[in-house]
């Protein structure tokens, strides 16, 4: 019998935190559901799932969907496509049976990418790598979740680029669906000796081929995603880590006949994260800051409840506090009183 | 008293207050002092034990907890790791919601297990209190996954084919004979991928013993799961294989001319008239195929006249790529020097011969096979007449052996889960494994008793035909003559 291996290259950077990731992982959940009920995906699938934020992770390794267990999804740092790909081609090549005169080896597997924002680091060895290695040998879908992927470099890799314009739950509903008819049509097809890679048809309004001459980026390599703010935080209590999202909001206004557009960040939520955040953080200094000034909105925080979330020591750790008199920094040990701020100041931001 | 000290001393340097010693004296030997620094360690204490509790609960929450996924009506069985009870400080343990699961726990043993009734997603709960917790404490609650396959066997379903359909086949035939002193039986089987779909059976077959001469004519042929009519191609592929056999080759007596240089090299031991008999019987089987090919290509031609609509695919270059079909061929007679087998083979289906003896077993054609599926070849292909890498005369073969055991045809829905790969077609004991399954050892214990009577035998070929292999739901074609 011969596998068709599908894998999942999953984008678990911070700007993922929150909904995004429940939704893909609900996602990856419904897409397992729903092959279930096709026999011959059941028999022929097999299914690996890989995550990366600054570092690398195989979160699923390939086994047939029988054996799968919906795993719980990690957030990390960074986005770094060239660590996401490097793990990909090694799992790659750790598990694709070949064809030989003793064995059947597997169907041309099919990789579906996922991500929300421009890598982070470096990318270009690792895709002239896939380029030269792996093009051929297997099929990739790039999707872009939201309008934060660069096409351009997605267009380095395959020239099937998907862009999910909607992130709200119906779309991204409507996106998993795609996805596992689209692995039930290449399971058919590989039974019917073709190709073995048949996309379904993009028949949602959420969903659409990306117009890579449309973006207008270039090609400059971004080394920040600046459509969220993620402010990494540790909690005074319980000394776990937390993040707190902001995303962009460009507000137009008129100036004396001057069209300008002001930047600040929303409050999206605050979220606590496991060790699994260290372990999957880039670990690079990162001097990069964003004015308070620019954020709108403070949480509470998600592991103590403590009534403030933002708070900064001086040496520069953000943490939680509540109404003590004598706060202990959760990073450094200092222990002292906090006034309220007046006027904003620069605080560190991660990469998303 | 040394106690009541440390502390309001404590307390003052947290303050920041300047330490009058004699004070602090005066106040760490005042009785009510005493007794309200040790309520204040007291309800210190509780709320550091209560912190301690929640804390545990709330790590056992964040922790994973895995159970094995089930599958629908197959015993379950799932004992918990009693490392993760020691590492939270569990004191107690047990599971709610499982009597619609079918399951039930066993806390002695912490094993759960039972019988799925259905598959699906399911959450079950864990009630536990840990150390610290009083014994009326509430019990916690954890939700946890478990899940339920459905039976994979059970999904397939059998959706009868469109009879209204333009070229309609039956989805099962088979046939029983006598070659001579030889029997045949053949099952030809719609695959299990066709039946959830309900489309068509591509594979066919077909054979005639002639009488008058006692040559046996046998084709089997597999249309391309990618071309549309290729049920038609294959059926026919092979019935004018044999009307071209009926109607021209016997008729020109060719075959009698190359049975009477056989009959002398059986005498003279001549090699020389043995290979130019060789070459005359591939001229002849030469000619019924190309006929064949020919016959489809103009029922293409015919088709696309009267139904030009569905001549809608893109990327094809003529109309019998809608019909594409492998085909084998075997002609074979019992003359004075043996059984002279002709054989020809386009595509990956095999022809294999085991010898009386059940020693040694021969494949009698080569296949064509690519990496990704796309290697295979058509009888429809004009290209396989003049092509250089694979020339069209090696496709046909002629061989002689005194008897045999059994002799087969068969289509690679039938040899891909048998046999696996091409190597294997190559090995004896690959063979006679297969011969053993035919008879009956296999998971199922279904076999043909080969001494049976003809539709007897018939019957348990097709029953033998139903055999279960994961991933392989292709049509099934198998003839053997024995
Ligand atoms: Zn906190
Ligand atoms: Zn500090």
């Amino acid at each position: 019998m011969r596998r068709l291996p599908i894998y999942f290259l999953i984008d678990v950077s911070e700007s993922m935190v929150g909904d995004p990731i429940s939704e893909v992982q609900d996602g990856i959940a419904n897409i397992i559901q729903e092959l279930k009920t096709d026999p011959r995906a059941l028999e022929t699938v097999f299914i690996s799932i890989i995550v990366f934020a600054g570092e690398a992770k195989t979160l699923v390794p390939l086994q047939d969907i029988i054996s799968f267990y919906p795993p719980k999804f990690p957030v990390g740092s960074g986005t770094s496509l060239g660590k996401g790909l490097g793990h990909l081609m090694f799992e790659l090549r750790k598990n694709l049976v070949k064809t030989t005169a003793e064995q059947k080896g597997d169907w041309k597997p099919i990789v579906f990418l996922f991500t929300d924002g421009v890598p982070t680091d470096d990318s270009s060895t690792a895709i002239r790598e896939w380029q030269s290695n792996w093009k051929k040998t297997a099929n990739l879908v790039a999707v872009s979740l939201g309008d934060g992927a660069d096409a351009h470099i997605l267009n380095q890799l395959t020239e099937n680029i998907i862009h999910l314009k909607n992130t709200d739950h119906s779309a991204y509903k409507e996106f998993f669906k795609w996805v596992s008819d689209s692995i039930k049509t290449s399971s058919e097809s590989v039974e019917n000796n073709k190709s073995g890679f048949e996309l379904a048809n993009l028949a949602s309004a959420n969903l659409e081929e990306m117009d890579v001459t449309k973006d207008s980026r270039g090609e400059n390599t971004h080394k920040v995603d600046d459509n969220f703010v993620v402010i990494s935080a540790l909690c005074q209590n319980t000394r776990k880590n937390y993040l707190m999202k902001y995303k962009k909001v460009i507000k137009q206004s008129n100036f004396a006949g001057i069209e300008l557009g002001t930047k600040s960040y929303r409050l999206n939520g605050a979220y606590q994260v496991d060790d699994t955040y260290k372990e999957l953080s880039g670990n690079e200094e990162i001097k990069l800051t964003v004015n308070t000034d620019e954020l709108i909105g403070a949480p509470t925080c998600p592991c103590c409840g403590n009534q403030i979330a933002f708070a900064v020591c001086q040496c520069n750790q953000i943490h939680c506090i509540g109404d003590e008199e004598v706060t202990t920094c959760p990073g450094c040990g200092n222990r002292g009183k906090y006034g309220a701020g007046t006027g904003g100041f620069d605080v560190n931001r991660t990469r998303g | 008293m040394n106690t009541t000290n440390d502390y309001i001393k404590k307390l003052l340097e947290t303050k920041k207050k300047v330490i009058n010693n004699s004070l602090l004296h005066e106040f760490s030997s005042d009785e009510t002092y005493q007794e309200k620094v040790q309520t204040i360690i007291d309800i210190q204490n509780e709320i550091m034990a209560n912190w301690e509790v929640r804390s545990r609960i709330i790590e056992f929450k964040n922790e994973s907890v895995r159970v094995p996924n089930g599958t629908q009506n197959i015993e379950y069985s799932h004992t918990f790791d009693t490392s993760l009870i020691q590492k939270h400080q569990i004191i107690s343990f047990d599971l709610d919601g499982l009597d619609e699961l079918g399951l039930t726990f066993d806390k002695e043993t912490g094993t759960l297990a039972g019988m799925p009734e259905t598959s699906g997603n399911f959450k079950i709960k864990i009630l536990f209190n840990v150390k610290g917790e009083g014994e009326s404490a509430e019990q916690n609650e954890k939700l946890i996954d478990i899940v339920f396959n459905p039976d994979p066997k059970l999904l397939w379903k059998n959706i009868p084919s469109d009879t209204e359909a333009i070229f309609w086949k039956e989805e099962n035939s088979s046939i029983s004979d006598t070659l001579g002193e030889k029997s045949i039986i053949i099952s030809s089987k719609r695959g299990r991928s066709h039946q959830n779909d309900g489309t068509f059976r591509d594979d066919d077959f077909a054979y005639k013993h002639f009488d008058e001469n006692d040559w046996s004519v046998i084709a089997v042929s597999d249309g391309a799961g990618s071309a549309s009519f290729s049920r038609e191609g294959s059926k026919v592929a092979c019935n004018e294989i044999i009307s071209y056999f009926e109607n021209e080759i016997l008729p020109s007596k060719e075959l009698d001319a190359i049975e009477a240089q056989l009959d002398e090299f059986s005498e003279t031991k001549n090699e020389t008239i043995l290979t130019e008999a060789e070459n005359e019987a591939k001229k002849v089987l030469y000619k019924a195929v190309l006929h064949a090919h020919n016959k489809i290509n103009e029922l293409a031609q015919q088709t696309f006249e009267e139904n030009e609509a569905l001549f809608n695919r893109k990327n094809t270059s003529y109309n019998a790529e809608y019909f594409h079909a492998t085909l084998i061929v075997t002609a074979i007679k019992k003359t004075k020097i043996g059984y002279v087998i002709l054989t020809f083979g386009v595509g990956d289906c095999p022809i294999g011969i085991v010898n009386k003896d059940k020693t040694e077993a021969r494949l009698l054609n080569w296949l064509d096979v690519g990496e990704f599926g796309g290697g295979t070849r058509f009888i429809t292909q004009p290209s396989i007449f003049h092509s250089k890498e694979r020339p069209m005369v090696s496709r046909f073969n002629m061989h002689i052996q005194e008897d045999f055991s059994h002799l087969f045809l068969m289509t690679d829905g039938i040899y891909d889960p048998k046999f696996e790969v091409e190597a294997n077609l190559e090995k004896t004991e690959k063979w006679l494994e297969f011969i053993d399954d035919l008879e009956g050892k296999n998971e199922d214990k279904i076999g043909i008793d080969f001494s049976a009577e003809l539709p007897e035998a018939e019957a348990q070929l097709n029953n033998w035909m139903d055999f279960w292999s994961k991933g392989n739901h292709d049509d099934r074609t198998l003839a053997i003559i024995y």
